[in-house]
């Protein structure tokens, strides 16, 4: 179904959010401000080995320290709770994960047993005194050692390290490559990063014996999901748990999954009958939160002479960490290695690769990242080769605007884009042509500038089989009082919703933006729905509300039309009134219709409820629930992207990198506010240049953690911000009421190949090739030097 | 980050703060800004079973230029330093190494005495302490005494104050009118420690040739170094670039930097070499504009 966009202000304006004042006021609520009367504190034991067996946990004299309530180890709590069932396709191996590690630790810093104390310093003290007997086991940290035969196994009843596995090919693939002119090959890696939210995890659970429910309060993006996870493994009803996530200080996707210990709060707090919290470290968060990337692929791409891309051929090996529980990563990455080309010809291998590093999971850009990464270096990789600029390059084979709604060679159906247009503005506002010439000028000074090229493409809005991402609601109620409320069935983590949700709700129904509420992040009064994550809001939560104002537009408008006397086509809502487009003057309060919908049914139409109380449902679109014969299918719904040109100058003395200006056209259809995507890109394209610079988890070989402080994992900050041009094309998706595709991710896509690209350029001149990220100075003056000993030999 | 149990006690004088020393011994620990400190506690790195706060006693807050130097109580804040129109004056390179630490946040909050004492060996304060030849004054139980920067530091956190004694001011001699000081830093992110960073004073005679030169230097080891070599090298000599480059050389060569996240030893060194060679240039520069004619 093609849509049209009947959209009205404030859709498209740029309104000032509402929670704005709150945070940067200090006033938002989050779990760490709640402390109901009698709360239990809860610290972990965790492991110190990346790789053992537990042969004992003394806790005796933990127990007995001050303040401590109790103690528990993986074994007292294996028999009480139901193992987390572990999600992603049915290609992933199934592993049991208990809330505290059973027998086995499989990576540094994995819980293993809890204390409850009355506050959490005591509780610290109390995990010092815990004494566990390892017996260590060899360890596996690199994804491709363990594939090896031999290879110390992290599941033994998996069996193997490689717990995934995904084969699609075209047919004629290995004629495409027999017959190409050149064939470009290259290993590349996306190095290991993590998300950073400002607020770590938190949680706070809240068992009431009297009534036999319990709430629990989380910092998670996905609190109808951890609802349904908590009765599964507490074998508790679910009707009796409530989730509620209060302000949360971001998740760039790492708060969206389900850690082990915000499964084993609710089941503390029902064994001691009293609130248990724990607000995690940031130590604990890098060593126990999601990371992202850490894939290699080993890539090759058949071109034509002109430059013509022929098709691509993959080997992607993905590290999923230890406890892994998704495989979104790889799956994202092996379907869109094509990426905004015209290349129908196709072949991958894909290995998700248990280790023992911490879990691998959702992380702005999740598998979308490393596709675009490796693509776009690999694309300049073969311009260089066949001496053709990237700019042309990249002109010549991307898929034209009439070819959308377009389907890849993997079944993936794109909604729509302008590649061109956007390159071609982009080269624009970077002033490409000049900036060529500059560059050769400064060459002659001994100044090393180089010009980064890259178009970035994030699916957005996944759906998979057995998720319940393909949807989302949102309630309307306009209650006797008048006061309008809307409650979302996703939640918040940064992204406007009660902003957008209600220029939305406006829109539709003429009540004033600032008379509308929106409720979100709690599971008793927001209807059922998937949480925040895949850019997935702006796809289907915000057509929910879409579609539950036009319900409570038609509502208002039916009751008007029979008090008026007038038919509802020919009715108008604004300034409080509903009146007669013809003539102003023949008008009803709202507050009149309000008062007739609770108080006055009789005046209804024939046969409508009384009350105002809708719920507005959207389907995300396109999504294919099966593969085709072929193997084909599209799991992710809109296809915003961004080019980028990034201008660099790379400091041979010293290996530095500053960023010149990074220049960026970016389209994700039509915007609810261009304000919050303007800010969502600027967030984003930071971290992206954070992980393209300056981030990387970086383990030994024994599986310790060496970056587990921010001293150590350096995040830019203010003062790292380049001068950043940013634009927008709006190209509308045919397939949403409102023309929007998701805005969360594709800037932080841009900077890891646009750098890298920009980088071997300003170093085209010394031979240097770029293999490994981030790009710190160490790296850079190493390559310089590898580049001039291998050219000396020469 | 939740430190193990301790006791607080808060030090009105030096004295006060002596006897607090005399009587809990080595489970105590001064606490001035607590930007080193209290991480580590929290860290349980520091477990001091008792905290002894130095960093509200007023007498040990002051920038004062004095009989040709310019005194410096140690718990004066780094943002004190930075914001000095004296220190921006007299001692210009003091004030950029101490605008160039962490972030305001922790400028606010720590200290000169403690950032020295701290003794981090990619410091700031450390190559600046050095280059002007500062002198330490520390009072303890068996009374006052002065240690020269170059007798201060002797490894990596550690320094030749004894565990009972308070570093109370810091006094830099005011160099020549004529003197020139800069002080650089490499560093990976704004607000990092140093890979490596040189602070260069020096002054030129009316021939344009090298006359009054100190140097010092973070990243070359476990301690910042004065270059005493370099200085010896650039000492009376007309300034060149081969004469620079041999400078970076020299301290290339003799470095021995910390192998860590910031970079490898070989990469440090050239990093160091680097960095001295353009502390010189800027110096010099700077020296020009002020050499008598
Ligand atoms: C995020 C961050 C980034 C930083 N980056 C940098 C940087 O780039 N460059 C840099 O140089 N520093 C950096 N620092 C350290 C900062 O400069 C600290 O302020 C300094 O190291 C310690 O000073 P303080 O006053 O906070 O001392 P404290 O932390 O209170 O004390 C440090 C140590 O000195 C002892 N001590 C303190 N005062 C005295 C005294 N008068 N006599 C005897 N002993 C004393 C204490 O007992 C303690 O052992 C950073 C710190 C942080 C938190």
């Amino acid at each position: 179904m093609i849509m049209e966009f009947p959209i009205t202000p404030p859709i498209g304006d740029r309104v000032k959010r509402k929670e704005t004042l709150r945070f940067v006021t200090g006033t938002g609520h989050y779990v760490d401000d709640l402390l109901p009367p009698g709360t239990l504190h809860a610290a972990f034991v965790r492991s110190s080995c990346a790789h053992a067996r537990i042969k004992g946990v003394a806790v005796e004299a933990a127990r007995a320290m001050p303040g401590v309530h109790a103690v528990f180890t993986g074994e007292d709590i294996a028999h009480q709770v139901k193992p987390l069932r572990v999600g992603g396709s049915s290609l992933l191996r199934q592993i049991k994960l208990y809330p505290l590690a059973v027998d086995k630790v499989r990576y540094y810093g994995e819980p293993l047993a809890v204390v409850v104390a009355d506050n959490r310093y005591l509780a610290e003290d109390a995990v010092e005194a815990v004494s566990v007997d390892y017996s260590p086991l060899p360890v596996v940290i690199d994804p491709e050692a363990a594939m090896e035969p031999g290879a110390p196994i992290v599941h033994e009843d998996v069996g193997s390290n490689i717990v995934y596995k995904y084969h699609f090919a075209t047919d004629g693939i290995d004629k495409v490559f027999q017959d190409a002119d050149v064939v470009v090959r290259e290993r590349i890696r996306s190095h290991r990063i993590a998300a950073c939210p400002i607020e770590p995890r938190a949680y706070l659970a809240h068992y009431n014996k009297e009534e036999d429910s319990l709430t629990m309060w989380s910092a998670t993006a996905n609190p109808h999901s951890l609802r349904g996870r908590i009765g599964d493994i507490l074998d508790f009803p679910e009707g009796k748990i409530r989730v509620i996530a209060p302000d949360v200080g971001g998740s760039f996707g790492v708060k969206i999954q389900t850690y082990q210990e915000e499964l084993l709060l609710p089941y503390l707090s029902r064994e001691l009958g009293r609130p248990i919290k724990w607000c995690e470290t940031r130590v604990e968060h890098m060593r126990n939160g999601r990371h992202g990337r850490d894939q290699i692929h080993t890539i090759e791409m058949a071109l034509k002479k002109d430059g013509t891309m022929l098709g691509i051929k993959d080997k992607i090996i993905a590290d999923m960490g230890s406890t892994y529980t998704v495989d979104h990563s790889i799956m994202a990455a092996a379907l869109y290695m094509t990426g905004v080309y015209q290349i129908q010809n196709y072949a991958v291998d894909a290995f998700g690769i248990s280790t023992n590093k911490t879990t691998h999971g959702s992380l702005r850009g999740i598998g979308k990242a490393d596709a675009s990464y490796v693509l776009e270096r690999l694309v300049d990789i073969a311009a260089r080769e066949l001496k053709l600029d990237p700019i042309d390059i990249r002109m010549k084979n991307f898929i034209p605007p009439e070819a959308f709604p377009y389907r890849n060679a993997t079944g993936a159906l794109y909604d729509s884009g302008q590649y061109q247009l956007a390159l071609k503005r982009t080269a624009a506002m970077a002033g490409y042509e000049q900036r060529r010439k500059e560059q050769a000028e400064l060459r002659k000074r001994g100044i090393y500038r180089g010009i980064g090229v890259a178009l970035v493409m994030e699916p957005t809005s996944s759906s998979r089989i057995h998720a319940t991402g393909g949807y989302a609601s949102c309630r309307l109620r306009i209650d006797p009082s008048g006061a309008v409320t809307v409650f979302s069935s996703m939640g918040e983590q940064g992204q406007g919703h009660e902003t957008t949700i209600a220029q939305i709700v406006a829109s539709q129904t003429g009540i004033p933006f600032d008379k509308i509420t929106v409720i979100h992040g709690d599971t008793l009064p927001t209807p059922y729905g998937f949480g925040t994550g895949s850019s997935r809001s702006s796809v289907v939560l915000m057509p929910s509300a879409w579609v539950a104002g036009k319900l409570m537009r038609d509502k208002i408008l039916g009751i008007a039309a029979r008090q008026l006397g007038v038919a509802p086509e020919k009715l108008e809502i604004g300034d409080g009134k509903v009146f007669v487009r013809e003539n102003h003057q023949q008008s009803i309060a709202v507050m009149e219709i309000v008062r007739t919908a609770y108080g006055a049914i009789h005046l209804l139409p024939e046969n409508m409820e009384p009350g105002l109380e809708v719920t507005g449902y959207f389907v995300n679109p396109n999504i294919d629930y099966a593969p085709d014969a072929k193997g084909r299918m599209n799991t992710f719904s809109s296809y915003p992207y961004a080019a980028v040109i990034a201008v660099v100058d790379v400091d041979v003395e010293t290996g530095m990198i500053k960023i010149v200006k990074y220049a960026t056209v970016h389209d994700c259809g039509n915007m609810i506010n261009p304000q919050i995507v303007d800010t969502q890109q600027q967030g984003s394209i930071m971290q992206g240049i954070g992980a393209a610079l300056y981030e990387e988890l970086r383990y030994d070989e024994d599986g310790q953690l060496l970056t587990s402080t921010f001293m150590d994992y350096r995040l830019p900050s203010v003062e790292e911000v380049p001068e950043l041009a940013l634009e927008h094309i709006v190209t509308p998706n045919p397939f949403t009421p409102l023309g929007a595709k998701g805005a969360g991710e594709t800037g932080m896509l841009g900077p890891p190949p646009a750098l890298c690209n920009a980088v071997e350029d300003a170093l085209s001149p010394l031979g240097v090739k770029i293999r490994e990220t981030p790009l710190t100075p160490d790296r850079i003056l190493n390559l310089i030097e590898q580049a001039q000993a291998t050219s000396h030999h020469a | 980050m939740y430190p193990a149990a301790f006791e607080y006690l808060k030090a009105r004088s030096v004295r006060d703060a002596i006897a607090f020393l005399k009587q809990h011994g080595d489970d105590a620990k001064l606490l001035a800004g607590g930007q080193s400190l209290v991480p580590m506690m929290k860290l349980r790195v520091a477990r001091p079973k008792v905290l002894i706060d130095i960093h509200r006693i007023a007498d040990l807050n002051y920038i004062r230029e004095e009989s040709g130097a310019i005194r410096l109580g140690a718990m004066t804040r780094h943002v004190q330093i930075e914001e000095s129109s004296l220190i921006r004056e007299k001692i210009p390179m003091l004030a950029e190494a101490a605008s160039k630490i962490a972030d305001t946040q922790v400028r606010n909050r720590g200290t000169i005495g403690g950032a020295l004492v701290q003794a981090d060996p990619c410091g700031d304060y450390g190559a600046v302490v050095l280059a002007l030849n500062a002198q330490m004054k520390c009072v303890g139980q068996r009374g006052d005494r002065v240690i020269p920067a170059t007798d201060f530091f002797t490894f990596a956190y550690s320094t030749a104050l004894e565990t009972d004694e308070i570093l109370t001011e810091i006094v830099m001699p005011l160099p020549d009118k004529c003197s020139a000081g800069v002080y650089l830093k490499l560093e990976k992110v704004a607000g990092d420690f140093a890979i490596a960073s040189a602070a260069v004073q020096l002054s030129l005679d009316s021939g344009g040739a090298c006359n009054e030169v100190g140097i010092g230097v973070t990243g070359a080891g476990m301690v910042p170094q004065k270059a005493l070599a370099v200085e010896s090298l650039l000492r009376g000599k007309t300034m060149s670039s081969a004469l620079i480059d041999q400078a970076g050389q020299l301290i290339q060569e003799s470095a021995e930097p910390i192998e860590d996240l910031r970079g490898s030893a070989a990469y440090k060194k050239k990093a160091l070499g680097a960095i001295l060679r353009r502390a010189i240039r800027e110096a010099l520069q700077r020296a020009d504009a002020r050499k008598p004619s």
